[in-house]
């Protein structure tokens, strides 16, 4: 049973993949965590851990210093990096071929990176966690860490990590190459920023609905809160929701995956149509808000920079999408 | 033992095999043949599940190919370049397919590396061309599987190397086993293949061993006494190979044609050792420019 959902030589090819990553993971953490709290309480001058210790006996310590954002932020890029090597970077080489042809399911193959993925995070969090703790309780600033505080954000941490990187993963289940795979990550975090601009222009464009941009706004996923935000109150069960459905969802989609696609933006037609439709409007909008602020103002201005805009956007897609990258 | 039924795969709008049904059995070596983007390769991809078939199915022992991927223990596929492996050593792609292959055989592997002279310890990427060919086929061979298949196993591979490539895939093929192979090289297969598939169009047109095929097909070099070509050339399942002045070399597939052929008034008629090129060449409707 064990052998069956755990081959050696699956999880010996996936692991041999992407090590490098295992080791970045951990030597990048040392170096957010651990190593500056190191250097402010331990090898700074006596003067200045004397006054870093007044400062926090009189105002209680720094909500950074425990928050983890940096352990968090840094994580969640190498963790899409990862997410990237083990799917997009296959596509490239060849080594998908290899995978596909293995004895192994797809969903076998799925489930081992995404199991590898989920060590590597979970080993980096945890190593780094323990040296900081070993730290932190060898320096006078000991009695003033609220350790109760310090685990939440570990586990937050641990979990905004985890679903960074099963978004980013499902992502590349979709993605036809490495470069498809890199872009729609960046898209993906920045495509709520853009739409609430761009839908508070149209709204001032048109003059209509001028109180709802907010209500809008408030709609829309808030991605800054998502990977950096920096108080803990942090909802474990939407971020382990979030991490499941992606998962699911790269699960899915990684078992219908079509190898005879590789090279292309993405792999699947009905992805495709949803690419299509998306970046005809994005372009559309932004080409709308660009007439309206530069050229031309009003309604008029805006819709003939939306039309045009729409028109150069569906015939760059188009074209876009024809084409097989094989960088 | 594998059954290849009616599969149907398209590519990039194109349809690539269009009903392509295949049985292989034990204990032999196929040769596939067809011309260039005649979809070999997509076949071979989609037999081991790397493609999946928009229509029809591959079984092994009655098991579905691609519905229960542990069935593949028993399919292996050595494709044109190792790429993937390129980053292992030698070595190591032994022990990895020592792990995913319950039968690997490393002893028969380290052999084959010792016989083509190959380094162990050294990662597939420094290898030329012909001998990541011979440790691939190797590495394949070795995995014991019931069904090889081998894409293009002698390309880049210099003379003395492919005679040895080609003894050892003839060793390899046990009761139990069989090897497929595609290749270009179709006089190497007219050495070791026992049956030869033709994909043309995406269609297994047509399937023969090569003793049916020596035995059926007819290669004559003719001269004929008239210096007009006669009518008797023009028939369907007569194809001229070449002509010199008066003297046709020609393939049929019809003792009837082969005794209506004597009827005619020539002045020579030869019987010539037939190649599987020939025979490639006719049916693939080429000029001997072929695969």
């Amino acid at each position: 049973m064990w052998l069956r959902w755990f081959p050696s030589g699956l999880w010996a090819k996936e692991l041999r993949q992407v090590r490098l990553m295992m080791w970045a993971m951990l030597v990048m953490g040392l170096f957010v965590l651990p190593i500056p709290h190191m250097n402010k309480w331990m090898l700074d001058s006596s003067d200045r851990v004397e006054d870093a210790l007044i400062f926090i006996q009189e105002h209680g310590m720094y909500y950074n210093e425990y928050s983890l954002i940096s352990l968090r932020i840094i994580l969640c890029l190498l963790a899409a990096i990862l997410a990237i090597w083990q799917l997009g970077f296959e596509r490239r080489s060849g080594i998908q071929e290899f995978t596909f042809s293995l004895p192994y399911s797809r969903l076998h193959i799925f489930t081992t990176k995404f199991l590898v993925g989920m060590s590597f995070i979970t080993m980096a969090v945890l190593v780094n966690v323990v040296i900081d703790v070993v730290v932190l309780y060898n320096t006078v600033a000991e009695p003033y860490v609220q350790w109760d505080h310090y685990t939440n954000n570990v586990v937050v941490c641990l979990l905004v990590v985890y679903s960074a990187y099963a978004v980013s993963l499902f992502i590349g289940t979709i993605s036809g190459s490495w470069v498809s795979q890199l872009v729609f990550s960046f898209i993906m975090l920045l495509l709520p920023y853009f739409l609430v601009l761009q839908f508070r222009k149209l709204i001032s464009a048109f003059s209509i609905f001028h109180d709802s941009y907010y209500q809008i706004e408030n709609l829309l996923p808030d991605t800054n809160q998502w990977l950096n935000g920096y108080h803990g109150n942090y909802s474990w069960f939407n971020l382990l929701l979030l991490t499941v459905l992606a998962f699911a969802g790269g699960l899915y989609a990684y078992s219908r995956s079509r190898a005879e696609n590789n090279g292309k933006l993405v792999i699947f037609p009905v992805w495709e149509t949803v690419l299509k439709i998306g970046f005809t409007l994005c372009v559309a909008l932004l080409g709308g808000s660009f007439c309206y602020e530069s050229i031309y103002q009003g309604r008029i201005g805006y819709t003939i920079g939306f039309l045009v805009a729409g028109l150069i956007g569906y015939v760059l897609i188009r074209t876009l999408s024809r084409m097989k990258i094989k960088l | 033992m594998l059954r290849i039924e009616s599969v149907h795969k398209k590519i990039d709008d194109k349809q690539v095999l269009s009903g392509v049904s295949l049985c292989i059995q034990p204990g032999t070596i196929i040769g596939l043949i067809g011309r260039n983007g005649t979809g070999k390769t997509t076949l071979m991809r989609t037999i081991v599940g790397i493609y999946d078939p928009d229509q029809g199915q591959v079984m092994i022992d009655d098991i579905n190919v691609h519905k229960r991927a542990q069935s593949k223990k028993d399919v292996v596929f050595i494709p044109d370049s190792p790429v993937a492996l390129e980053g292992y050593t030698l070595q190591q792609c032994a022990q990895l397919f020592g792990r995913i292959y319950p039968n690997f055989d490393g002893f028969f592997f380290l052999e084959a590396m010792e016989r083509f002279q190959l380094p162990v310890g050294k990662p597939v990427r420094s290898l030329s061309k012909g001998m990541k060919m011979l440790f691939s086929t190797a590495l394949g061979l070795a995995t014991r599987a019931r069904v090889i298949m081998l894409d293009e196993p002698t390309n880049g591979v210099d003379a003395v190397a492919k005679k040895h490539l080609l003894a050892l895939i003839m060793e390899s093929v046990t009761p139990d086993s069989a090897i497929l192979i595609s290749s270009h090289m179709l006089h190497e297969l007219d050495r070791i293949a026992d049956t030869v598939v033709l994909l043309r169009d995406g269609r297994t047109d047509e399937q023969w061993t090569l003793e049916d095929l020596r035995s059926q097909v007819r290669k004559l070099q003719v001269v004929f006494a008239e210096q007009e070509p006669p009518a008797w050339l023009q028939q369907e399942q007569v194809h001229v190979l070449q002509q010199v002045g008066r003297v046709f070399t020609v393939l049929i597939e019809s003792e009837q044609l082969y005794g209506t052929l004597r009827q005619q008034d020539t002045l020579l008629i030869e019987e010539l050792p037939l190649t599987l090129e020939d025979w490639f060449s006719w049916k693939s409707g080429g000029d001997g420019d072929v695969a």
